[in-house]
């Protein structure tokens, strides 16, 4: 159970405190309701370029780390599909400075040519390190617009094309940030050895006289049901083939989101799951075999990726994951796994409480999705999830025009 | 009008609590060394083996007796030991670097009475089977495969043998060695290796006394066996530049170090330390400062000084464009010869000391980082008064006794320079 607070400042900032006095170490974490989602299809990777920028010093201080440092603190952010999350850990009596910090940024960026002149350099060599000088890097690039058609979840966090990031202007990064970051946009959670009156003070000396700006309101397109399997085959100079598919599945909020979760653990969670005891271990087909779900708060999609052991084809391999979903939607899972897969999400709870941080990131995170307090009932959701409800789910999910497939081939 | 200039006041750490275990033996001589100081109801079993890749006589041996750990035992089929892990929520970790081998087991304490035995059993009873052997070698050589295509990962490899030439840490495996690997080597290994007296067991999280009879109950019974660790002298590098290409690489991996002639400890050993964190150690070293957020020639570069058994070396890394590999070099040796010629500026350490006592911090917080504090100085012959000279070190150096021992260790000319990729 995690104990936590919540106030919300007259500019529309929300902040939840939770309070651990075992540590000597506090996290502020700050969330901004934008992600790549939120991005012009003619201009994507902006988000992630944008968290960059915010490193690049603000209004009144010019440079945002060190200040930081010399409180003995450390910070870095990422970006999603969905959320750009920043967060800063330090030693819970200078804790201060990260308000100083972070409230001065989202009060007003430096907007220095500088800053996007070099942070476009560092975003492009991090494309390049991550996703096209490494085996098998681009597939997700090639992955999202084949499952997404019309969702801008078609293209990743980091940007469809060099070319988008190579584009950006000064003009681009102030309408992004006056647009998305506002304090009504915002979730701050302070996590350490705090009181509420200490964090409520401190927001409102730094927070409290930023002024709100324009709602910004989502309107993104559904993606409409997909109907026929889509596949693509592609030949890349890597040592081994490798196996994409995806299902579109359920959001974040949806009931049937936690069956898809629950489905990718029978699958995969662990050494004695489906895939690695049987397509790994018994049967030799795969080197690795992972199953695993987005977790995106529009409907994601669910993923499985191997890679099929030298001399087993990518229509054998295919052919052996069909059996393995259409298994799982004729027969029922037995009570024994059901309680494995119970038993090994409930650790993963009571682990995830170890960090003032991860509590932090946490929070704010059901707090976006709509009431923080959501993170001490997730195993609830859990509970009485049956055999027959599993079944009834994998039917739906595992159709196979509901799915998309990559073939990605090793040059030979 | 609120001053959103001048930064808050801030206070530097003065004090890090470090805790000493309780120290307890096993009847077969094994050593405990128990962390209960949790405050969540975890525990992580830890059982450490002088069982490295540097006692290994054929390469692999190591890393998959600690790999096949779980997999089968003389009382469970294959998969039966990682089904009641996984039953009951538990994880089993297990990896092999160059000085020690490890097991852990993670688990939620009510479950702990359940996988207690079950865990002994895959510790004490492993079967190595060979099929599964098979499987497991198979898979690692096609990874194999996939890693060495990454410039990163070659870089660090080459650079890696070239400057520990004659001793097992410059050893690395080849797509061969997959081949050649043996069920009964790893039993040969596990029984001279997994034994009582070559062994540390390091507990932590929140249990009670009764633990420790758990523990006596159910790993009592391993063999005492003799400790078998063992120092193997590390001859120094020489100083080269290596250049590997790699065709059609749009990025460039880059390694720049040497091994360091300094006592685990020592004042000189702290110093570096300092030094380091100024170069490559944080965000806002230099390297980062120049070579991202001033050039953007990177995603990210770092140093480090790292401590084994057996030798202490530094080494800078980066992966950055092709077309700016010499344009970092240069940078980097720029960086290099500043520290050797320059006084750290005065505002400059301040910074780096109230950051690297902040990381102190938050590197010891919770029971898990505890013991893993404790652990990498005590097989280092350490004690926690490591951390308090540590500690007071950081508090009083001066930027002039830094340059006095960057001239000494960092000298630009005496690095080995490994560059895969494309220039």
């Amino acid at each position: 159970m995690i104990k936590f607070e919540k106030f919300t400042l007259d500019n529309g900032l929300r902040v939840l405190v939770h309070q651990d006095i075992t540590t000597p170490i506090v996290a502020f974490n700050i969330l901004y309701d934008v992600g790549a989602r939120d991005e012009d299809e003619s201009r994507t990777g902006f988000a992630h370029l944008f968290e960059h920028l915010m490193f690049g010093g603000s209004a009144n201080i010019p440079n945002f780390d060190s200040p930081l440092q010399n409180a003995g603190g450390s910070s870095n952010a990422f970006t999603s599909n969905d959320v750009t999350n920043y967060y800063d850990t330090l030693p819970v009596q200078n804790l201060e400075t990260a308000f100083w910090l972070e409230s001065d940024r989202l009060n007003q960026l430096a907007f220095t040519d500088k800053s996007l002149e070099v942070q476009r350099s560092v975003v492009i060599e991090e494309f390049k390190q991550n996703y096209l000088n490494q085996p098998y890097g681009d597939v997700w690039l090639l992955l999202r617009p084949l499952a997404y058609k019309h969702h801008p979840y078609k293209w990743a966090t980091i940007g469809k094309e060099i070319q988008h990031i190579e584009d950006a202007t000064m003009e681009d990064v102030k309408t992004f940030f006056y647009k998305h970051y506002t304090p009504q946009n915002g979730i701050l959670c302070v996590a350490g050895n705090v009181t509420v009156e200490q964090v409520k003070e401190l927001s409102q000396k730094w927070f409290g006289p930023i002024k709100p700006r324009e709602n910004y309101s989502r309107e993104l397109p559904v993606e409409p049901k997909q109907t026929e399997l889509r596949k693509l085959e592609v030949e890349r100079d890597v040592p081994s083939d490798a196996l994409y598919m995806t299902f579109h599945m359920a959001s974040r909020m949806d009931k049937r989101f936690y069956l898809a979760d629950m489905l990718s653990d029978v699958l995969s969670r662990g050494k004695s799951s489906r895939f690695t005891k049987r397509l790994v271990l018994e049967k030799h087909l795969f080197t690795e075999l992972d199953a695993f779900i987005t977790g995106s708060s529009d409907a994601g999609l669910f993923v499985v990726s191997g890679k099929p052991m030298e001399g087993v084809s990518l229509e054998k391999a295919y052919a052996e994951v069909r059996l393995e979903l259409e298994i799982l939607q004729k027969e029922l899972i037995t009570e024994y796994e059901l309680q494995k897969i119970k038993n090994k999400m409930e650790s993963i709870n009571v682990f995830g409480e170890m960090s003032v941080l991860n509590k932090a990131m946490n929070l704010c995170s059901f707090e976006l999705l709509g009431d923080a307090g959501m993170i001490n009932q997730q195993m609830d959701n859990y509970v009485n999830i049956t055999p027959k409800d599993l079944q009834e789910e994998a039917k739906e999910i595992f159709k196979e025009e509901n799915s998309s497939v990559l073939f990605y081939k090793a040059k030979k | 009008m609120l001053d959103r200039v001048t930064a808050p006041e801030t206070k530097a750490t003065e004090k890090v609590s470090y805790i000493e275990p309780e120290v307890r033996t096993l009847s077969n001589g094994m050593k405990i060394l128990g962390f209960n100081i949790g405050s969540q109801e975890v525990i992580q079993l830890e059982f450490n083996f002088h069982a490295g890749s540097k006692y290994q006589e054929k390469s692999l041996i190591a890393r998959y007796v600690s790999k096949m750990i779980g997999e089968a035992s003389s009382n469970y089929v294959s998969g039966e030991i990682m089904d009641k892990i996984d039953y009951y929520g538990a994880f089993l970790q297990s990896d092999s670097d160059r000085d020690m081998s490890h097991v852990t087991l993670f688990t939620i304490q009510k479950q702990l009475k359940h996988i207690l035995p079950v865990f002994a059993e895959a510790l004490l009873n492993p079967t190595f089977p060979e099929r599964e052997l098979n499987i497991h070698l198979k898979n690692g050589k096609q990874n194999f495969k996939v890693e060495n295509e990454k410039v990163g990962y070659r870089c660090r490899q080459l650079f890696t043998e070239l400057l520990f030439k004659n001793h097992a840490y410059g050893k690395f495996a080849d797509e061969t060695a997959y081949d050649e690997l043996s069920a009964s080597m790893l039993i040969d290994y596990y029984k001279k290796m997994y034994s009582a007296s070559n062994g540390l067991i390091v507990v932590a999280g929140k249990f009670d006394d009764s633990l420790y009879n758990q523990l006596e109950k159910e790993f009592g019974a391993i063999p005492i066996g003799e400790n078998k660790r063992n120092a193997q002298k590390v001859i120094f590098s020489k100083a080269e530049k290596v250049y590997e290409e790699k065709p059609g690489a749009i990025q460039s991996g880059i390694r720049i170090g040497k091994v360091l002639n300094v006592i685990y400890g020592s004042d000189e050993f702290f110093k570096l330390q300092i030094i380091n964190t100024v170069l490559g150690g944080y965000f806002g070293s230099r390297l980062m400062s120049n070579i991202r957020e001033d050039k953007g020639y990177t995603y990210g570069i770092g140093s480090a000084v790292v401590s084994m058994e057996d030798a202490i070396f530094f080494f800078i890394s980066a992966e950055v464009g092709a077309d700016v590999t010499n344009e970092t070099l240069q940078e980097v040796y720029f960086e290099l010869n500043r520290l050797c010629n320059d006084l750290v500026p005065k505002e400059e350490l301040v910074m780096v000391k109230n950051y690297m006592l902040g990381s102190m911090l938050k590197s010891s917080d919770g029971p898990f980082s505890m013991a893993d504090k404790y652990k990498s100085v005590y097989f280092k012959g350490e004690d926690l008064s490591f951390y308090d000279r540590y500690i007071s070190m950081i508090n009083k150096v001066t930027s002039e006794e830094l340059i006095t021992v960057a001239k000494k260790y960092f000298n630009p000319k005496e690095m080995l320079e490994v560059v895969v990729g494309k220039k």
